[in-house]
C-alpha cells in the first residue's frame, strides 16, 4: 500500500494552496483531483480576481492553477494524482481509497486535507427534473470549458454572485438571458455585477421565484410569480416567461462526505451552506488527522479557500513535526489576510457562520 | 402550517430514487419524523448520491411539520464509496487488467 | 412520556422487540410500552441482509423458521401494511464445496423434508440451469428451496411498529433505557433517560446491547456485539432470483426487487465490540469472493458500505425466555445473524411465554441457562 504523510483530496483553490504549503514542508504529499485537470472552479472563473496581491487580485482565475502547479511539479515530495477519485476515506485504519480509472487504489495517509469544495443547492417547484433545468455551475462548465451553449434563453433564479456572474457569461456567449429572479427583495452579489447585467439590458426581479417549469420533453418556458416577506406566493402574480434553459443558482453547499465517513464532528450552519465540519483556527477537525480547507469547510470564494487551504496544510504539516521557518508568522499572517476578506459588509453572515463553525475557545 | 404549493406530485425531491414532495410529506404525516425513518421506508437517500441532493430539501419539509430550526433535524451519514465503484475495479486492485 | 407504568416493557426497537409488542398487544396485552434508544430499524434490523430461509440442521431451528416463513407469506395481510413487506420466496441455493460439507447438506434436507419444508438437492450442473452465471469450479453439489426468500427489513420493521401501535402499544423513540430495578428478584420498573416505567416484566429485544440491559437487571447474560458487514450495488434488471450462499467462502448474496444486489462475507478475526464502521479490507474481500463465484455481478458498481452488528451468543444461536433468577425478565435476544428470520415466530413465542407461561413451539433449549449447563446448541448451517 502507497503511504504517505499527508494527502489533499480536491485540486481546487484550497487544495493546491494546502498541497503547496505540505510540498515546502518536506512532508510527502500527494495531491489528488477526480477531474482530469487541476482548479477546481478556476477552471470556469474568466473573470478577474479581486483582493490584494496575495490573492491573485487582476489574475483571471483560469490562471492560478498553472501558477501552483509549475511549482508542485518541481517537488520531488510531491505526487500529483488527476482523474482520480477519491472514493472512501476509512478513519480507522487512516486508508484514503482512490478510483483512478480502472485502479482501485490504497492510500495510507496520516493527515488527510479535503478540500473537496461545495456543490449547487437543489430547488423544489413543479417540473424541477425537466432536462433543460441545470445548475449554474453545469452551465458555466459547459460554455467555458466545453464552449458548449446550454440553450438560447435562460432564466436564471439566484441573484448571488454566481447567479450574477454566470448570466453575464452567458450574455458574452450570446444566450439571452430573458430575467433573473431573487426571492429575496434585494441582490445578493456584488452590485457591481448587477449593474454590468442591467445595462445587457436583463431584467432583475427581486421578491420573485419560479413556480414551475413548463414543457412536456423540456423547459420551453416557466411561470414565475412574485413573493412576500414570508416567502409566500402572491395570488395573481403568477406570469409566463419564454425559455429553454432554467439556471438554478440558489447556493451551494459544502461537499462533506469524506468528513461525515470520518466521523468528524459536524454542524449545521446556515450562512456556510449548510452541515460543515467543526474545526479549529488552524482548520483540523474533531478527528486529529483530518484537516478542512476551502468551500468543503463553508462556502466562501477563491481567495479565502487559497487562505484557508494553505493554513490547512502548514497546520498538518506541523502536526507530524514538518515545519518550514517562519511557519507560525505566516499562519498569523494568512489568518489575518482571511479576517481582511472578511470584514466588508458581505462579510459579516460569514464572520458569524465561520464563529458557530469554530470549535469552543477555537483549540480542541 | 405554511400554505401547501399545489401539484406536489411533480415536485421531484430525491432524484436518484424518484421521490416527490408528496410522497415525502405523506410520510411526514404518517409519523416519519426523521431523515433516516423516511429514507429506510421510501429509499430517498439510498441512491447513488447518498442524499447530496434531497437531505437539504426533506430537512426543510421535517423542520416545517415539526416546528423545529432546521438544525435540529438529525442529518444522516455518509459511507464509502462516494461515487459508485465498479466491483471487479475493486477486485484487481492496482493490477493491470 | 405518557405513561408511567406498564404491564410489559418490550426493551429495543428492531424487528424482534417490534414483533413482540405486536404480538403481546394482539393477544390482549395492549398495556405494553416499547423502548428504542433510536428509531426502529436503526440497528441490526437496519442493516442486516434479510434473508429469510428454512434450511437448517436442527430440527428447533427448522420449525422455527418454517413458522417463520408461513407468517411472513401472509405478512401484509396479517399487520394490515401498505406498501408491501415485499417478501418474495425466490429461493435459497446453498452450495456446498467439499465433501464434507455435502454430507452434512444431505443430513440436513433429510430433516428438513422430515419436517414438511420442501428442499432439492442439486448437482452443480443442475445448480446452473437455478443460476446460470455461477461458477461452478470446486462445487460438489447445492441444496434448493424455493419457499425461502428475502424481505425489505425497513417495511418489516415498521409493519410490526404500526402495527402494535395501532392496537394501543406506546413506542418510545430516542428513548434510552439506563437502569432496571430489581427487588428480591422481581422487576419493580425500567428507568430511562426520560423517566421512570413501572413494570414487572420485561422483554429484552436490546440485540448486541442485550448483555448491558441483562447487566442492568444483575443478569450475567453472554451476549455481544460483532461487526459484520455489507455492500449493495446500482440496480439492473432481474437477473438473479436466489439468495446464494456458501458457507464454505463465508458469502451471500441476494438480488433485491429494487433490482440492487445486497451482499456480505464474514471476515475472519472480526474484534468483538460495538463500532459499526466500514473497512476496506471487507470491500477488497468481498469484491474477490464475489468475482470467484458470480462472475458477471462483480461487473456492477458497488453504490454504498456499511457495517451492523450481530448479537452473538456462545453458540451463535438464540436465547429465548425467561432468565432466572431474575422474575419475569425474558430475553428475545442473542440471533448471531438469523434474527431477522426469526422474529415473526418470537414474536409469538414470546407473547405466547409471557401471557400464559407456555408456548406453542418448546424452545425451552435456548433459554440462557444452556451455557452454565454445558449444553450448546450446535447448529451446523450459519453464517460467519
Amino acid at each position: 500500500m502507497r503511504e504517505v504523510d499527508i494527502a489533499v483530496i480536491g485540486a481546487g483553490p484550497a487544495g493546491l494552496a494546502a498541497a503547496l504549503a505540505c510540498g515546502r514542508s518536506g512532508a510527502t504529499t500527494l495531491l489528488v483531483d477526480y477531474m482530469d485537470a487541476p482548479g477546481g472552479q478556476l477552471i470556469k472563473q474568466t473573470h478577474k480576481f479581486f483582493g490584494s496581491e496575495r490573492q491573485f487580485a487582476g489574475t483571471r482565475g483560469i490562471q492560478i492553477p498553472d501558477i501552483f502547479i509549475n511549482q508542485l511539479s518541481k517537488m520531488p515530495n510531491v505526487a500529483l494524482m488527476w482523474g482520480a477519485n477519491a472514493s472512501g476515506y476509512y478513519a480507522d485504519s487512516g486508508v484514503l481509497t482512490l478510483e483512478d480509472g480502472g485502479k482501485f487504489i490504497k492510500v495510507k495517509a496520516k493527515r488527510v486535507i479535503i478540500a473537496t469544495g461545495a456543490a449547487e443547492k437543489a430547488l423544489a417547484f413543479e417540473n424541477n427534473d425537466l432536462p433543460g433545468v441545470y445548475g449554474a455551475g453545469a452551465v458555466q462548465t459547459l460554455m467555458n470549458v466545453h464552449g458548449v451553449k446550454p440553450g438560447d434563453r435562460v432564466l436564471m433564479v439566484g441573484s448571488g454572485n454566481i447567479g450574477l456572474i454566470v448570466s453575464y457569461q452567458l450574455i458574452q456567449a450570446h444566450v439571452e438571458v430573458v430575467a433573473l429572479v431573487e426571492a429575496a427583495g434585494c441582490i445578493g452579489g456584488y452590485l457591481v455585477h448587477a449593474a454590468k447585467l442591467r445595462r445587457a439590458g436583463v431584467p432583475i426581479l427581486t421578491s420573485h421565484t419560479i413556480v414551475r417549469a413548463l414543457g412536456e420533453q423540456t423547459v420551453r418556458g416557466a411561470v414565475v410569480a412574485q413573493v412576500d416577506h414570508s416567502w409566500q406566493v402572491k395570488p395573481g402574480s403568477e406570469r409566463e416567461v419564454a425559455c429553454d434553459v432554467i439556471c438554478l443558482a440558489v447556493g451551494l453547499t459544502p461537499l462533506v462526505d469524506m468528513m461525515w465517513q470520518a466521523g468528524c464532528e459536524m454542524r449545521y450552519v446556515p450562512a456556510l451552506g449548510g452541515h460543515v465540519p467543526v474545526r479549529d483556527e488552524n482548520m483540523r477537525a474533531s478527528n486529529p488527522a483530518v484537516y478542512v480547507a476551502g468551500d468543503a469547510g463553508g462556502v466562501e470564494e477563491a481567495s479565502s479557500a487559497m487562505i484557508s487551504g494553505e493554513i490547512a496544510g502548514i497546520s498538518a504539516a506541523k502536526s507530524l513535526g514538518f515545519e518550514v521557518e517562519g511557519a507560525d508568522a505566516r499562519l498569523s499572517q494568512l489568518k489575518a489576510d482571511l479576517a481582511a476578506i472578511r470584514s466588508g459588509p458581505t462579510g459579516e453572515k460569514i464572520c458569524a457562520g465561520i464563529e458557530r463553525a469554530m470549535v469552543c475557545g477555537g483549540e480542541w | 402550517m405554511a400554505e401547501r404549493e399545489t401539484q406536489d406530485d411533480n415536485i421531484v425531491i430525491c432524484r436518484c430514487e424518484d421521490i416527490t414532495l408528496s410522497e415525502i410529506r405523506d410520510l411526514i404525516a404518517q409519523g416519519y419524523h426523521t431523515i433516516d425513518e423516511i429514507k429506510r421506508v421510501s429509499r430517498a437517500g439510498m441512491g447513488p448520491c447518498q442524499g447530496r441532493t434531497c437531505r437539504q430539501l426533506i430537512a426543510r419539509e421535517l423542520a416545517i411539520a415539526l416546528g423545529v430550526p432546521i438544525e435540529q433535524v438529525e442529518m444522516p451519514t455518509f459511507r464509502p464509496p462516494s461515487r459508485p465503484v465498479l466491483l471487479s475495479t475493486i477486485a484487481r486492485g492496482e493490477a493491470d487488467e | 412520556m405518557s405513561r408511567n407504568s406498564a404491564d410489559v416493557v418490550v426493551i429495543g426497537g428492531g424487528v424482534v422487540g417490534c414483533a413482540v409488542a405486536f404480538e403481546l398487544a394482539r393477544r390482549g396485552c395492549t398495556n405494553v410500552t416499547l423502548i428504542e434508544r433510536n428509531t426502529p430499524a436503526s440497528g441490526s434490523s437496519g442493516r442486516c441482509g434479510a434473508g429469510v430461509r428454512q434450511q437448517f440442521g436442527t430440527e428447533l431451528n427448522c420449525v422455527l423458521a418454517r413458522e417463520a416463513v408461513r407468517i411472513f407469506e401472509r405478512m401484509d395481510e396479517y399487520l394490515d401494511y401498505q406498501p408491501s413487506v415485499e417478501f418474495r420466496q425466490s429461493g435459497y441455493l446453498m452450495l456446498a464445496f467439499s465433501d464434507h460439507q455435502w454430507e452434512q447438506f444431505l443430513a440436513n434436507v433429510a430433516l428438513e423434508r422430515s419436517l414438511d419444508i420442501d428442499v432439492k438437492t442439486l448437482t452443480p450442473e443442475e445448480a446452473l440451469k437455478i443460476v446460470p452465471f455461477l461458477n461452478i469450479d470446486g462445487m460438489v453439489g447445492a441444496t434448493f428451496c424455493q419457499e425461502d426468500g428475502h424481505a425489505n427489513p425497513f417495511h418489516t420493521t415498521f409493519a410490526y411498529a404500526r402495527a402494535a401501535r395501532r392496537l394501543g402499544v406506546e413506542i418510545l423513540t430516542h428513548t434510552e433505557v439506563v437502569g432496571i430495578e430489581v427487588e428480591n428478584d422481581k422487576i419493580r420498573a425500567v428507568v430511562t433517560d426520560r423517566g421512570r416505567i413501572n413494570t414487572s416484566t420485561v422483554v429484552n429485544c436490546a440485540g448486541a446491547y442485550s448483555g448491558h440491559i441483562a447487566a442492568m437487571a444483575g443478569i450475567d447474560l453472554p451476549v455481544w456485539g460483532e461487526r459484520h458487514q455489507i455492500l449493495i450495488t446500482e440496480p439492473v434488471e432481474p437477473v438473479m432470483g436466489p439468495m446464494v450462499i456458501s458457507f464454505h467462502h463465508d458469502f451471500y448474496c441476494q438480488q433485491v426487487p429494487h433490482g440492487s444486489f445486497i451482499m456480505g462475507i464474514g471476515m475472519p478475526g472480526e474484534p468483538r465490540g460495538y463500532r459499526i464502521h466500514s473497512s476496506v479490507d471487507f470491500l477488497e474481500g468481498m469484491a474477490r469472493s464475489l468475482r470467484q463465484l458470480l462472475p458477471p455481478v462483480a461487473q456492477l458498481r458497488v453504490v454504498r458500505q456499511w457495517a451492523g452488528l450481530y448479537d452473538r451468543s456462545p453458540d451463535a444461536q438464540p436465547i429465548l425466555g425467561e432468565c432466572p433468577p431474575v422474575e419475569r425478565f425474558f430475553n428475545a435476544n442473542g440471533f448471531s445473524g438469523h434474527g431477522f428470520m426469526l422474529a415473526p415466530i418470537v414474536g409469538v413465542i414470546m407473547a405466547e411465554l409471557i401471557t400464559t407461561g407456555s408456548s406453542s413451539i418448546d424452545v425451552s433449549k435456548l433459554d440462557a441457562g444452556r451455557f452454565a449447563r454445558g449444553e450448546l446448541v450446535l447448529e451446523p448451517a450459519v453464517v460467519g
